[in-house]
């Protein structure tokens, strides 16, 4: 080594190397910046995707006999671009954020992503053909009618599982029991809720409550098997939601066969369906792959069976950021869930192709205890009103949801069955919501602490709750409330929102969820979110009961959308949800991708996508 | 040596069973309650199924005979059932523990290399370009949090460049290129930040040996500089650099939780933050216990290995 080597001064040629090498690199860093552009306003590109042509042709089945479909068009019905003839073959690699826990539809407790693909449901959840509204399209089964006291359903014919076994009335008898019947089902509730079970054998019954039970073997009495290809469901009181639930994955019928076969716990990880795709692999923690089903029922636009993909590979792939990058490098194709933030970009990318839905997404909604005597709302429950007034929804959804957030009004968006322009909602006033404080502080002073009134805002630990809450905290205290704000980790957070009967602890003043809103029959949230069976009534008290029960027990499509109406009505009063703001569902799919079509609930209906 | 190894693995088992009960009692000290996590959402007007939840789980017993029953079975090889999926947690700990074995594995290979070299070259050339450049990798690895050195690294070299897949895994049994390749990029992420402590500890550890008099004596003797700087300077400067590097493993296996979260890799790391948001309790009780035990027995390695490099340390 020369001594020059080793010499500490720092000379001028050294000086000019680090100060180039310093250049570079924040030249790089640079470089690395310019990949995420600041958003550019809204109008400077149309965020639509191009609308779709008709959906692909499918063999078209009896029409249904009585269909309680949603009828109100959409307020934005905007669905993928078609384009084009299409394609047949190739592998389109989709990116999911949660890893399932079980492929066998009943116990997935995750989002399910794939679902729809391995499996056919009993009716599918779609646009009308005419792109106006959604309607319960026939699948497994091909017609339905509903009656005071039963269900006949009729099945579609010439259909089988991935197995070669048939899909028949004993496949659906088999199927309707495990879902109404087994402990773990998670749709059982809202089967079983209207069904006539008053002559099944209780010890048959009990027997199914074994811990980790492999099999299925109970055959009830309620769901009879009227030929080879109807069965009949007996009815303890009309209940117009079944057909709905029957479109959720959750129900989706499997091979009794190889489910007997393998027994739960392996047929939770090489499931049997009938749906579009079979299964090939699951590697738990990274991705699900599917192959062609060749003996698909449905026919595509050039009157071969669908799909027209050879191979969807679901691939876990955690991380936001990440899944955006992995669309940009083009390993993956398809993904949900850009975040806000990231959707300004994307619409402005041609390799791209940004589709998101004013009918469906995440509410985001501030919900108020309603028999705790301890929160000033349940004192007062006036001052809920005044939390109406003084949110400012635009606000919230601007600077939480970016491109992706609109503000909130009513349980039911546009598009839902159950949405009326007549329903009532608040609308910000700021100085009415100071005045309903200032009057209730002139009746009850002791409620006040340095001059405004004491409130715990109780909020999971989540980041947009957090955030949420912060400007939530300086909202009210625009209106004279002094929000204390207790962050719970999720657990934790359950304890104290959830009320079991007769648990202590459920006992908070106001607090932030987030609900997922779909095209399902209205029931499906009123009941989660205002019954008091059901699962997620924060507000812990229930005068909607009876109302909902009632909308819930007619076929009558005007009656039940007056009923939603005066529940609507009932809500506007009673104040114990402020809708806040709308976080749209959104996917993201290479240009290369067409003819995708949102499905319900965030579905991705791959079975009629092709690649170019 | 014997001797010293089995006073060694005893001295462990105290370690071993307060790291057991740390970790068992501060999950039952934090809020919450697992059953009523699985049931909240949609069967919160149940309590009977609570209950029954909470008696399969186990939950309804007082938390010592819990703790006392699972450290029974632990010893065993039996670390429970998942409460998120029924599967035994053995199971999941056979295929998901050579994963994160592989990946630190070759992200301590990868520090090592780019390290030892660099901090030999910074020593021998204190306060050159290279030294420089040296410091400011190391001192970049410190300073990046790995969550953003994932993301750069994925848009530079698969986005930009698209030289590598940006996440994925592939069994090693199934496709070893494919797996290799997958791993590039977390290996990277993980041994850039293990880099840097390490590159400096062996700097400051060869530039105190270079100023020894026995160097000067064996430059003298007319030795060859690569003679003196392996032969005797690096490897005398060795036992600080096996301590760091001991040390480093608890870094090592903290580290996979995030990496392998951001690429995709189904090892234990990411199992359990899996399990901490589910509150799957035996799962993250398992897996605190072998990070745990990895640690310890990462530890006991390096002080084996001193006695390898330095003769003069003898275990009795």
């Amino acid at each position: 080594m020369s001594e020059a080597a080793r010499d500490p001064r720092l000379t001028r040629r050294r000086f000019l190397v680090l100060t180039s090498l310093v250049v570079s690199g924040a030249g790089l860093l640079q470089a690395c910046g310019q990949q995420a552009p600041a958003a550019k306003p809204a109008e400077s590109k149309p965020a639509e995707a191009a609308k779709p042509a008709a959906p692909a042709a499918t063999t078209a089945p009896a029409a249904p006999a009585a269909q309680p479909a949603p009828a109100q068009k959409p307020a934005d019905a905007k669905p993928a671009a078609a384009a084009g003839t299409p394609k047949r073959g190739g592998t389109l690699t989709a990116l999911v954020q949660n890893d399932w826990t079980s492929l066998d539809p009943p116990f997935e407790i995750g989002a399910g992503v794939g679902f729809n693909m391995l499996f056919e449901g009993w009716v599918r959840l779609e646009r009308n053909d005419a792109n106006t509204a959604w309607e319960f399209k026939p699948a497994l089964l091909a017609e339905w009618d509903l009656k005071p006291d039963q269900a006949t359903l009729k099945l579609q014919p010439g259909v089988k599982f991935h197995d070669g076994t048939p899909w028949d009335a004993k496949a659906a008898k088999w199927n309707l029991d495990r879902t109404i019947f087994h402990p773990q089902s998670r749709l059982r509730g809202n089967l079983a809720i209207a069904l006539d079970a008053s002559q099944e054998d209780q010890a048959a019954l009990d027997r199914l409550k074994t811990p980790d039970l492999d099999t299925f073997d109970f055959s009830s009495k309620a769901i009879e098997v009227v030929d080879d290809l109807t069965v009949r469901i007996r009815l303890s009181r009309p209940w117009a939601p079944l057909i709905s639930t029957l479109s959720e994955a959750a129900t989706y019928p499997v091979s009794p066969t190889a489910f007997a076969q393998a027994g739960k716990a392996a047929f939770g990880k090489a499931p049997v369906g009938a749906g579009p795709f079979k299964f090939v692999e699951w590697v738990p923690n990274t991705r699900v792959v599917l192959e062609k089903n060749p003996d698909y029922w449905r026919k595509g636009a050039d009157g071969n069976a669908l799909p027209y993909l050879d191979r969807i590979v679901y691939r876990l792939v955690i991380d936001d950021s990440v899944r955006l990058l992995e669309l940009k490098s083009g390993s993956a194709q398809f993904m949900e869930s850009v975040q806000g933030k990231d959707i300004a970009q994307v619409r402005n990318d041609p390799s791209m192709v940004f589709i998101d839905s004013a009918e469906q997404g995440i509410s985001r909604r501030l919900t108020f205890d309603g028999k705790n005597p301890a929160s000033p709302f349940v004192k007062h429950p006036e001052l809920r009103k005044a939390m109406q007034y003084g949110i400012d929804r635009e606000a919230l959804a601007k600077t939480l949801g970016f491109d992706s957030g609109t503000p909130d009004k009513t349980l039911f968006p546009p598009g839902h069955l159950a949405h009326d322009p007549n329903a009532p909602f608040y609308a910000p006033d700021i100085p009415k919501a100071q005045q309903i404080v200032k009057d209730v502080l002139a009746k009850d002073p002791s409620l006040a602490v340095n001059g405004k009134i004491p409130v715990m805002l109780t909020v999971i630990s989540r980041a947009v709750d957090r955030q949420q809450s912060e400007i939530l905290k300086q909202m009210a205290a625009n209106i004279g409330f002094d929000l204390d704000i207790e962050v719970l980790e999720r657990a934790a957070y359950v304890a104290k929102i959830v009320q079991l009967p007769g648990k202590p602890g459920a006992d908070y003043h106001i607090s932030t969820v987030q609900n997922g809103v779909t095209l399902l029959d209205p029931d499906s949230s009123l009941r989660a979110y205002f019954h008091s069976a059901g699962g997620q009534n924060y507000p812990h008290v229930n005068p909607f009961d009876e109302i909902i029960d009632k909308a819930a027990g007619t076929y009558d499509l005007a009656e039940r959308k007056k009923l939603y109406l005066d529940f609507m009505k009932q809500d506007y009063e009673q104040s114990l949800m402020v809708y806040m703001w709308f976080q749209k569902y959104n996917w993201l799919h290479s240009a290369k991708v067409k003819n995708f079509v949102p499905g319900n609930g965030g579905l991705w209906n791959l079975s009629t996508v092709w690649m170019e | 040596m014997t001797a010293y190894l089995g006073r060694r693995l005893i001295e462990m088992v105290p370690v071993v069973i307060l790291v057991t009960a740390v970790s068992f009692g501060l999950i039952f000290v934090l809020p919450g309650d697992p059953a009523m996590l699985i049931i909240g959402d949609r069967s919160a007007g149940s309590p009977e199924l609570y209950e029954s939840l909470r008696r399969d789980l186990g939950l309804d017993r007082p938390v010592y005979l819990q703790y006392v029953d699972w450290l029974g079975r632990v010893v065993r090889g039996d670390f429970g059932k998942s409460t998120r999926d029924r599967e035994p947690i053995v199971n999941g700990l056979k295929v998901r523990l050579p994963i994160t074995l592989e990946l630190s594995a070759l992200a301590m290979l990868l520090s090592l290399a780019i390290a030892i070299p660099a901090g030999i070259l910074a020593a021998v050339r204190p306060n050159s370009i290279w030294d420089a450049l040296g410091s400011i990798v190391a001192l970049g690895g410190i300073a990046m949090p790995s969550f953003f050195l994932a993301i750069l690294l994925i848009f530079l070299l698969a986005v930009q460049f698209q030289l590598l897949p940006p996440s994925g895994f592939e069994r090693f049994t199934d496709s070893p290129g494919r797996n290799l390749q997958l791993m590039i990029l977390p290996a990277v992420t993980l041994g850039l930040g293990l880099a840097g402590p390490l590159m400096r500890q062996v700097r400051s550890g060869l530039l105190e040996i270079l100023g020894q008099e026995y160097i000067t004596t064996a430059r003298a003797k007319g030795l060859r500089p690569r003679v003196v700087l392996l032969g005797h300077a690096l490897r005398n400067a060795l036992i600080p650099i096996i301590t760091v590097i001991g040390l480093q493993v608890g870094r090592l296996l903290g580290g996979t939780v995030i990496v392998e979260t951001m690429f995709g890799i189904p090892g234990i790391g990411r199992w359990a933050v899996d399990s901490i948001l589910l509150r799957d309790f035996p799962v993250v009780q398992a897996v605190c216990l072998i990070m745990a035990i990895g640690v310890l027995l990462a530890n006991l390695l390096a002080d084996l290995i001193y006695a390898v490099v330095d003769p003069r340390i003898a275990y009795r």
